[in-house]
């Protein structure tokens, strides 16, 4: 299979300025994350609030420039491309953003938020727009006499739909998802995660799926990464990630996750303490200061992303290190 | 066994500008002494509300309690007083909420928040006040507490100032705790420490729970009974494992099978169709019947609350008083 986006060493930082004659620090909000995404798989990013899975999404479809490493779309380097090379592209390469209320225009009818990717890119006559756009409102189940209304007239869900519907109106092949249910109440959340299965399943779409939610990213994706301020900790098909997970946190991650089932109490590790400020993180491995098996290593050498098996498993932690 | 707290036939109505909305029609429960009820329901289902309408705490001139009552420890909340009410809050039922940051004071420290409560409820003097809160830290896991009661909450992560709002809410000693979603802001890792320590708490003090969620699974884990709520009613109430093991109502059903597992692999989530419906415009009969699978004619009137079962009730046509003549062809459904 070919890989269709690989993403090298992607770097983001972001400025924090000293106070008066103190030098400008940085927060290294993505810091040299590594992987691939086969074409007409889902790529799951899970991890904790500030570690870096958004900021990791929007940097690598250049939303946000990227401080360092390399974006590869379909043999094409990203970072190299002028901003009106990039735009073309963009067609290619879409997002939908977790809150579907800040995400839509309240002043846009829905007809208009939809027309405006076709106007930008050029897309079609008039008529033919008009009739995309009923099109993918049926595709994604609203109908097409939603089209004069507001986003105010739209409950949370039906609103994703019209974020989904918007990132898909220009057949996009890579859709970047981020956070695209948690915004939402249960019975809804299964109702959006349905039709995006059933988006990529008719459009061939790629999709990398950002979420905090642990069984929303098993559910969805087929391999998983797992992200600790900043960066990769463990890289690997969900079903060896969720049945075998190498690194401490994965560990620690999925024992915390509540189980719908009052009779399974599972064995917990309770984590101490807190996610450390990335503006300073820690030494050596960033998460040696909570890591129930820390050893002297790793508060000095920073752990590489290696496999653990030859069946595309990666886990950046010393204890798998020979 | 007495309970501490009863909710009976609760009506909350709300002033809204075409003509009045009831957010919650009809609500009864029961909280026994040392027992963790679960209020489980998604957006809009009344259970926030509920909560305020027991702390006394409904918006004034907009919300009020137009039917029923709440009787804790067998006295109503409506003949109380401003002053009994305000003794009994923090007193005897405390609260904590969602959004810590917001509940917080952020002009003031820590010390000075948790302080002026125990002085105010407790009687205690500025010194001993001190004292005590620096002891509640303690209490709730908060390392280097006598540095911490000189912070701003500003300066406490979203884990830490959740600490803080269940110092404070313990700090008194109260019967009854009602809980808010008190971890849906927050990281699972920290979500954990959190639910550990409310169960440690609750162990420690006999401290009865409201646990008001939407999460199941955190329901499962935390809470003895649980009662889901659906548009402003209670449509089930069941011990939690009775609950998990046997559902009886389509929606509860619905809202189990549409979690996605941790621990198996389904292809499509089951889910729900459509959305809950707006408190202005309620369907007529059983609330849940243009989102159900099995409605029928019946469904056109308002189903009662009916007991299925050992402490398990139901509001649901399918479903018949004792509980067992329809389960068969409606399991089959699911």
């Amino acid at each position: 299979m070919e890989a269709l986006l690989q993403v090298r060493d992607l770097k983001k930082y972001f400025p924090v300025k000293g106070k008066w004659f103190q030098p400008t620090t940085h927060v290294k909000a993505v810091d040299g994350v590594t992987f691939s995404i086969q074409k007409g798989e889902t790529v799951g990013l899970v991890g904790e609030s500030g570690c870096g899975k958004s900021t990791t999404g929007r940097a690598l479809l250049h939303l946000l420039p990227p401080t360092g490493g390399e974006v590869i779309y379909n043999g094409r380097n990203l970072t190299k491309l002028s901003t009106s090379e990039l735009r073309v592209l963009r067609r290619e390469l879409q997002i939908v953003f977790q809150d579907p209320y800040a995400s839509l225009d309240p002043r846009m009818k829905i007809r208009d938020v939809l027309l405006e990717p076709l106007e930008i890119h050029g897309i079609g006559t008039k008529q033919e727009r008009l009739k995309k756009v009923e099109e993918i409102l049926e595709i994604v189940g609203l109908g097409g006499h939603y089209a004069n209304r507001y986003p105010h007239e739209f409950s949370g869900g039906q609103r994703q739909r019209i974020g989904i519907a918007r990132s898909l109106i220009l057949r996009p092949s890579l859709i970047v998802a981020d956070e695209p249910v948690s915004a939402l109440d249960v019975s809804i959340q299964s109702q959006i995660l349905n039709l995006l299965q059933d988006l990529q399943e008719q459009f061939d779409l790629t999709y990398l799926f950002i979420s905090h939610d642990l069984s929303v990213v098993k559910h969805i994706s087929d391999r998983v990464g797992v992200m600790y301020l900043g960066r990769l900790v463990e890289f690997a098909p969900k079903e060896s990630l969720y049945s075998a997970p190498a690194h401490p946190y994965t560990q620690a991650l999925l024992s915390a996750a509540p189980v719908a089932n009052p009779d399974a109490r599972p064995q917990r590790i309770i984590l101490k303490g807190d996610v450390p400020n990335p503006a300073n993180p820690p030494s050596g491995c960033a998460f040696h200061t909570r890591c129930p098996h820390v050893m002297e290593a790793c508060k000095s050498v920073r752990p590489e992303l290696a496999p653990v098996d030859g069946q595309g498993h990666w886990v950046a932690c010393h204890l798998h290190q020979q | 066994m007495q309970p501490i707290l009863q909710v009976e036939d609760l009506h909350i109505s709300f002033r809204g500008e075409d003509g009045d909305l009831n957010p919650v029609s009809g609500i009864d429960f029961r909280v026994h002494a040392g027992e963790t009820l679960g209020i489980v329901g998604e957006s809009g289902c009344g259970k926030s509300v509920t909560s305020l309408a027991i702390m006394g705490l409904l918006p004034k001139g907009i919300g009020r309690v137009s039917g029923g009552r709440i009787l804790f420890q067998d006295k109503s909340i409506a003949d109380m007083s401003q002053t009994d009410l305000q003794k009994l809050r923090g007193n005897e039922i405390a609260m904590i909420f969602q959004e810590p940051m917001t509940s917080l004071n952020p002009v003031y420290t820590i010390g000075e928040q948790l302080g002026e409560q125990i002085r105010l409820h407790l009687g205690l003097g500025k010194r001993e006040a001190r004292e005590r809160a620096i002891e509640m830290l303690r209490m709730v896991g908060i390392p280097r507490a006598e540095e911490i009661v000189k912070e701003y909450p500003h300066q406490l992560s979203g884990g830490m100032r959740q600490r803080v709002m269940i110092a404070m809410a313990m700090s008194c000693d109260p019967k009854l705790l009602i809980a808010d979603e008190p971890t849906t802001a927050l990281d699972v890792t920290i979500q954990a420490q959190i639910l550990d320590l409310m169960r440690e708490l609750k162990e420690k003090r006999g401290t009865s729970i409201i646990f008001i969620t939407h999460d199941l699974g955190v329901v499962a884990e935390m809470c003895d009974r649980v009662v889901v709520m659906y548009a402003g009613q209670v449509i089930e109430e069941a011990a939690v494992r009775e609950l998990f093991q046997n559902p009886q109502h389509p929606y509860t059903k619905g809202l189990i099978a549409s979690i996605p597992s941790l621990h198996q692999q389904q292809r499509r989530l089951n889910s729900i169709r459509g959305t809950v419906p707006h408190p202005s415009a309620m369907p007529g009969g059983c609330r849940f019947a243009p989102r159900c699978d099995y409605v029928r004619d019946e469904c056109s009137r308002i189903p009662p609350l009916l007991g299925v079962g050992e402490g398990h009730k139901c509001r649901c046509w399918l479903v018949k008083e004792g509980g067992e003549e329809h389960r068969g062809s409606f399991a089959a459904g699911t």
